[in-house]
């Protein structure tokens, strides 16, 4: 068992302080003050790091090691570019700090193995931030799906859009810097991977991938199309563009086509009031029915910590991550080859779900 | 100038019922330019055996052998639907008489057959018409003139999807949707493939043929386009629901496409009997207006024959691409 800090709490270190740090972990952490306190923060960038820490009344340092020389500080939230993952996740573990670190898991399969040996080894919990996992909708759909309504998944397709004033893979953003990113479909498509193995409960053994560079002055591959073929016979495709009109909001389509019938959650049936303006499309008033993340990061961390107070398995084994993420380099590298990529069967990861 | 004109049709399909329903004597627009004649099925249609009946149904005359409505000279024009396989033969023997042939794709499955179906064309001076049926549809009219227009901007990708309630036919899945699917990509993006990849499959089907295609296709301008055609929709939607969603993205916005918002939703107490209605006239009555034109002497369609031939080019080179 952990033990709590003052008030019964967990006391979080978080290490990035960007986007989804700001839009969404801190959001969900000031959202359980019981369960979970913030002690620390850290960013290269010492500036940012100040100001968040400012903005919560914890400290904010411009090393992240000195989050995790913090004896206070029980569990840590990474949310550095993927490539950062394997050297922060190792020395958190090595400073008996258990890991919630953000998607996608690492940049090769070789780092993500070493995160989970790292963490196995220093006995400390592991955990990756699909945060999809503990998104409502794709709970909801998970329940009908584990509770038999559609029977085995067969097809399966998720699209996902969103707008060009998006700031991934604007080349000054690290997600547009080929050096850190892998591109939309390990940075984002990662999502689709997790989902479909989640869904359609059987081993991975081939994708194929078409990529593109969108954006006028981009360098990394924002517009991806993969289709990923299962053990079971069933198929999983994804489309990923990041070209909608400014301001439009992102949408999703999903849908699933089983032996005995079908899920479909559209966004664009969801979308009531329409208004065109120059420059951009709004629809007022539907947002709240659209993807909602904010609940999801809440959901998420949650479950996170309770593993962590319970000694219990996390709500997503790292190996679940580790498939996701075989998925989507495999995906890369069939765009840039222009051929399919098979998947050997992985003993290192247990099946998804029995079914 | 003319003020009637004899209609033929051979085979039995949603679309030719359609017809009948339209201009079958008796019927609302019965009394306009067309008329319906005759009735006949290509001989490997499945449905051969229905049409007696459905002719009478329509009041319209019954053939068992279908050339004696193409070779017929006072047939001014025919449609040919039914089972692609069986279409090429009709069509050819009707341009071979000199006719006005209505035959939405596809017309002809490989080069070689369509060099028949044009030296037929060019011999006689028959004339042939070969669209799709979502270009016939409100929506996939609008939607490709909007796609088309110069502002719309360049296209990034194609997303196109066309779904069918379980085991409604036996077909191929790429018999089935790909024709239509290849058609419009030739009208809005109109560039060769450099690449293909393709899983065909029966996922749903008890057919034992592939009800399932996931495509993934790279045309030579960079546009990648993304086909999803299966027949998985649950038995609840009818068997006559063609379930099309397109979404064309460029780099000014998205255009979608879902020419089945004509619907009307019937949704009762119990689950298993809710069904959805096409309310919208079937799009080949609006195929029949351009037949019409043709024949009072309007615009001859030539400019199709080099897009038939880009479509049988990117059939054949998606076939080859099956994993």
């Amino acid at each position: 068992m952990t033990q709590r800090g003052p008030m019964n709490t967990l006391r979080l270190g978080i290490i990035g302080c960007g986007e989804i740090t700001v839009g969404a972990h801190l959001p969900a952490v000031a959202s359980l003050p019981r369960l979970v306190q913030l002690v620390a923060v850290a960013d290269v960038r010492e500036e940012v790091a100040k100001s968040v820490g400012a903005e919560f009344g914890v400290t904010g340092y411009g090393d992240y090691r000195q989050v995790l020389e913090r004896e206070d500080v029980d569990m840590v939230l990474i949310a550095t570019p993927d490539a950062l993952h394997r050297e922060h996740v190792e020395a958190a573990a090595a400073a008996g700090k258990h890991v919630l670190c953000e998607k996608p898991m690492a940049p090769t399969v070789a780092d993500a193995d070493a995160m989970i040996a790292a963490c196995d080894a220093a006995n400390v919990k592991l955990m990756i931030a699909h945060s999809r996992r503990s998104t409502e909708r794709y709970r909801a759909i998970a329940r009908a799906v584990e509770d038999g309504s559609v029977g085995d998944v067969m097809l399966m397709r998720e699209n996902e859009r969103r707008p060009r004033d998006f700031s991934y893979w604007d080349p000054k953003h690290w997600t547009g810097d080929p050096a850190l990113s892998r591109g939309a479909i390990v940075t984002m498509g990662i999502h689709e991977m997790d989902l479909f193995n989640w869904y359609v409960g059987s081993s991975p053994v081939r994708v194929y991938a078409e990529a593109s560079v969108t954006r006028k002055d981009g360098v990394v591959a924002d517009f991806y199309s993969a289709v990923v073929t299962f053990a079971n016979g069933a198929l999983a495709s994804t489309e990923i563009s990041n070209s909608l009109p400014p301001g439009y909001h992102a949408y999703h389509q999903v849908e699933l086509y089983g032996s005995k019938g079908m899920i479909r959650v559209r966004d664009t049936d969801q979308q009531g009031v329409t208004v065109s303006r120059p420059g951009a499309t709004t629809f007022p008033g539907s947002a709240d029915r659209l993807l909602k993340v904010r609940d999801a990061y809440a959901v998420q961390l949650a479950g996170f910590a309770a593993a962590v107070l319970e000694d219990a398995p996390v709500p997503l084994a790292p190996t679940s991550a580790r498939r996701a993420l075989r998925i989507g380099l495999a995906a890369a590298e069939s765009a840039a080859t222009g051929v399919p990529v098979d998947l050997p069967n992985d003993a290192s990861e247990p099946p998804e779900v029995e079914r | 100038m003319r003020t009637g004109f004899s209609l033929g049709v051979i085979g039995a399909d949603d679309a030719t019922s359609a017809i009948a329903e339209r201009l079958g004597r008796g019927r609302p627009f019965s009394g306009g330019p067309l008329e319906l004649t005759r009735w006949a099925a290509n001989d490997a249609d499945p449905a051969l055996a229905s049409i007696p009946a459905l002719a009478a149904e329509f009041h319209v005359e019954h053939e068992t052998a279908w050339r004696r409505i193409t070779e017929d000279a006072s047939i001014d024009a025919v449609y040919v639907g039914g089972q692609p396989q069986g279409r090429l033969d009709p069509v050819i023997s009707a341009l071979s008489s000199g006719k006005v042939v209505l035959c939405p794709v596809p017309v002809a499955l490989t080069m070689a057959e369509l060099d028949r179906v044009d030296a037929a064309r060019d011999h006689q001076g028959g004339v042939l018409l070969a669209p799709s049926h979502l270009e016939a549809t409100p929506a996939g009219r609008e939607g490709l003139q909007q796609i088309l227009q110069p502002d719309s901007g360049a296209i990034q990708s194609v997303y196109y999807a066309a779904r069918r309630p379980v085991a409604t036919t036996d077909l191929d899945a790429l018999d089935e949707f790909g024709w239509e699917a290849l058609h419009f990509l030739e009208a809005c993006v109109g560039s060769p493939l450099v690449r293909s990849f393709m899983e065909t499959r029966e996922l749903f089907g008890r057919g034992g043929r592939p009800d399932t295609v996931v495509a993934i296709l790279r045309h030579q301008n960079g546009v990648v386009s993304t086909l999803e055609l299966s027949r998985c929709l649950p038995t609840a939607y009818g068997r006559n629901t063609v379930e099309v969603e397109i979404e064309v993205i460029t780099d000014q916005g998205v255009v979608r496409i879902e020419p089945n918002q004509h619907l009307v939703h019937v949704v009762p107490s119990s689950p298993e009997a809710a069904r959805r209605i096409d309310w919208h006239p079937h799009p080949v009555i609006h195929l029949l207006d351009r037949l019409v034109q043709v024949l009072d002497g309007g615009d001859q369609p030539r400019g199709d024959q080099g897009a038939l031939r880009s479509v049988v080019e990117a059939m054949a080179q998606l076939r080859g691409s099956a994993s």
